[in-house]
């Protein structure tokens, strides 16, 4: 079937094929600069670094695991940085009332009814999810600093420090535990069951699922729901981590989660991507920036190398499409 | 046979050659085109005809073989290149910008300025506009969106945009998928207009028809390949070139099969919605009930209000005998229509998905439990069911773009039929798709019907409708017009007046 003129690929580039076609470029990737970082700074194998780097990377796991659905489906989510603010302190808030299962459940509702207004509002008019979600981060952030007049709370229970921000089960971390379950909860969503096949179908062309009979708004509003709720959980890990609720917690991790997911190979452009991309984008990040941090780099110069990389991992995405 | 070349060749291809991966699209293609002759390139989807067009237009370069333009070798880098050589191109997908005025896509890469910054002279593109939208016969206004125009008026557009570059060779590739009768006749007569005005023209389809209703010679491709090259003449039948196409004998067309009476699965009464202005017409099961008209007649209004996705203004729908009001497709299939959509590049497919997702997307319920797929559920009946549709595919996980059109359209009948509804409307299933996958699906119609499903036919193929269709309505003007039962091609005539809105074609009124 070949071309008699045109010589067969050479192996270097089969292998170079499978090496940025995701699967194994970025795990590989991520053992590359582990090793690397551990001979430099051997601290960083210390038990303790790594059980520190699971907390640190679990809350934006945890949000990777819902912006994932929205970007498959077309969108994106902003506003899950300034929710998990919001779901934090009101959580705080109310925990006096209703004791700390309850102000749990508080957060989570918090998250889940937000992800519900933005997926109505994106819905029901018809708006972009960048437009809807960017006013919505204005709004929850601006919440927050209202409730709380600019303050953090400290008021987080003992018990929720203790068993949720520095439990552990098994040796893990509960935070991990916790963004594990998350992502395999949402790696389950996306990849066994129907709503995940129709995100995927409407990221791919909303018309042609419409078409078919897909029920493209109910499915659209779960998925920021899904957002929401990611969002309400990660303000239950990070309140707990941190020992407390900050008005102004986790800014830019909207835009981290965003990264995590395009370096991971995701298409923004919608339709495709896994959940195990994600992870690994998200990894990836969370690590460089512990790295950088025994390295004793500046903080400055840690914000731009982040900038460096996901610029980079585009281009190599971009290469890697027009390679197929 | 007419092969040499001679003074008035203006294109000559030799040994032409071009892989993609380790398909073989291109495997030694030789072709001439003389000045003033509309060339006919006939052959299947995927026997590498739209290849060689891309490839003398410079969209793709060939791995190896001669291209000669007025007896001088070239090496057509890029398209800029091939314009510059007086080559111009209609594709078969539509390459407009939707959101651009149809000026601005008319001169879009072309604009009449030196500069990227430079002011555009739009007075002078409304001239050139003018001008070459008078040539097409083609009254539109030059301000509106792309965006907002149908189908065919977007590829009188596209037509409209190669001929602003005054090309010596002109290649239109499947201009009439989207056609309907009046403009095709119309394309026809600008086609030869500009073939006696010395433009050489290459014409590719897979309709047979088209060969004698437009051409002065025809190369049949297959494989990669011309096999042969002749000159159209009485001689050259459709039953001849059909053979000479897909290389085997063909037997004769089916004779169709009445259903046996029963109650009507649809009714339409007086239905006004969009451009339809009080239809009405019914469909039994078991029955294939053409819809015929002009664009612009409102067929695709009914349609979409059938499905779900227009909402009626005034008249009925009767669903096996109740009134029914689908809100959206998902309801409408919830209740047992089932739908292909016309434009199946941007409403059809899942382009990035698996075949395997394309093909189930309707009826994901079958293998689902509590909204959780099973996979070992779900392949086996896949394999199976592409299997029965004659899908050829390398792996159902492969994108379903990776299929040609003609697969790619056994796929989304696959969908539109998987969840075993009662009635199918289906609006153009096979523009764009070849000889051997159009047979294919008229088979698979055919069957279905046999076994008591109900089909409501949108086609712009005139002569399709009426040897598949049971029963065939007459649209003009938003209303349908005559009623044609167990119609033949001897009602060509009658149903071409009906839809044109002449008084002298109805056999009876609706």
């Amino acid at each position: 079937m070949s071309a008699p003129t045109s010589p067969p690929p050479p192996h270097a580039r089969a292998l170079w094929n499978r090496l940025t076609a995701g699967q194994l470029g970025l795990p590989l990737f991520i053992v590359a600069v582990a090793v690397v970082t551990g001979l430099v700074e051997p601290r960083f194998w210390s038990i303790d670094n790594l059980l520190n780097l699971s907390r640190q990377v679990a809350p934006l796991m945890i949000l990777v695991a819902g912006q994932v659905f929205a970007v498959i489906a077309g969108g994106l989510d902003l506003s899950i940085a300034a929710v998990l603010a919001l779901s934090s302190v009101v959580g705080i808030l109310a925990l006096k009332e209703v004791g700390m299962i309850g102000g749990i459940t508080v957060m989570l509702a918090t998250g889940l009814g937000i992800g519900l207004v933005n997926g109505l509002i994106i819905v029901r008019f018809k708006v972009s999810p960048l437009i809807v979600t960017l006013g919505m981060l204005s709004i929850a952030r601006g919440l927050s600093l209202l409730v709380t007049g600019g303050l953090p709370l400290y008021d987080v229970p003992g018990p929720m420090v203790d068993r949720l921000g520095y439990g552990a089960v098994l040796g893990v971390p509960v935070p991990a535990l916790a963004a594990l379950v998350a992502l395999l909860f949402g790696a389950f969503l996306l990849h066994y069951t129907v709503f995940g096949r129709y995100v995927y179908a409407i990221g791919s062309s909303s018309t042609a699922a419409h078409n078919s009979g897909v029920d493209v708004g109910r499915t659209t509003v779960l998925v920021y729901v899904l957002c929401g709720g990611m969002a309400g959980l990660a303000g239950v890990v990070l309140t707990s981590w941190v020992s407390a609720a900050q008005p102004l917690a986790a800014q830019g991790l909207e835009l981290q989660s965003l990264a995590a997911v395009v370096v991971g190979g995701v298409a923004l452009t919608g339709g495709s991507g896994t959940m195990l991309q994600a992870f690994y984008g998200a990894l990836i990040l969370g690590m460089l920036s512990n790295v950088l941090n025994m390295a004793g780099v500046s903080s400055f110069l840690q914000t731009l190398l982040i900038g460096v990389v996901i610029v980079a991992a585009v281009i190599l995405d971009q290469l890697r499409r027009a390679h197929r | 046979m007419s092969d040499l070349p001679s003074a008035d060749t203006v294109l000559t291809v030799a040994d032409l050659r071009k892989a993609f991966g380790a398909t073989q699209a291109l495997a030694g293609a030789a072709l001439t085109l003389k000045a003033g002759e509309a060339h006919v390139l006939l052959g299947e989807n995927g026997s590498g005809k739209s290849t060689l067009a891309k490839i003398v237009a410079g969209i793709h370069r060939a791995d190896t073989g001669d291209i000669a333009i007025g007896g001088v070798r070239v090496r057509i880098v890029d398209a800029r290149h091939a314009r510059e050589l007086g080559i111009a191109i209609v594709f078969q997908e539509l390459s407009l910008a939707p959101d651009l005025s149809v000026a601005d896509n008319l001169f879009l890469g072309r604009e009449q300025a030196a500069f990227p910054f430079a002011v555009i002279d739009r007075g002078r593109e409304r001239l050139a506009c003018d001008e070459a939208l008078a040539r097409l016969d083609f009254a539109i206004d030059l301000a509106r969106p792309v965006r907002a125009l149908a189908i065919a008026e977007k590829q009188l557009v596209e037509v409209a945009k190669a001929l602003l570059q005054k090309p010596r060779i002109l290649i239109l590739d499947e201009p009439t998928a989207t056609l309907s009768e009046r403009e095709k006749s119309h394309l026809f007569a600008v086609v030869r207009r500009l073939r006696d005005e010395g433009v050489a023209i290459l014409y590719i389809t897979h309709h047979l028809r088209e060969v004698a209703e437009i051409g002065d010679r025809v190369s049949v491709m297959r494989d990669g390949v011309v096999v042969t090259t002749r000159d159209v003449t009485k001689a050259l039948t459709e039953h001849r070139l059909l053979e000479l196409l897909t290389g085997r004998q063909v037997a004769a067309e089916v004779v169709r099969s009445r259903p046996p009476p029963a109650a009507a699965l649809l009714e339409v009464h007086d239905l006004a919605v969009g451009q339809c202005r009080g239809a009405s017409l019914n469909v039994g099961p078991g029955e294939i009930v053409g819809l015929y008209g002009v664009v612009g007649c409102g067929r695709e209004d009914l349609a979409r209000a059938v499905v779900g996705i227009a909402r009626p203004l005034r008249g009925r729908l009767v669903w096996r005998g109740r009134d029914f009001r689908p809100r959206s497709p998902t309801g409408a299939r919830k209740a047992g229509i089932g739908y292909l959509p016309a434009d199946r590049k941007d409403a059809g497919i899942l382009a990035v998905r698996p075949v395997r997702e394309n093909l189930n997307l309707a009826n994901l319920a079958a293998f689902a439990w509590a909204g959780v797929i099973a996979p070992a559920r779900e392949r086996p009946p896949t394999l199976a069911r592409l299997a029965e549709l004659g899908v050829r595919f390398r792996s159902s996980e492969d994108p379903i773009a990776a299929l040609s059109g003609g697969n790619q359209q056994k796929v989304l009948f696959g969908r539109a039929v998987g969840p075993a509804p009662a009635l199918i409307v289906m609006e153009d299933p096979t523009a764009g798709v070849d000889m051997g996958a159009k047979l294919e699906l008229y088979r698979h119609i055919r069957r279905w019907a046999e076994d008591g499903f109900g089909f409501l036919w949108l086609s712009s193929d005139l002569v399709e409708t009426l040897s598949l269709c049971h029963r065939v309505y007459a649209m003009y003007a938003g209303r349908t017009v005559a009623e044609f039962t167990d119609p033949s091609l001897a009602d060509e005539n009658a149903l071409l007046a009906a839809v044109l809105g002449r008084a002298d074609g109805p056999r009876s009124a609706a």
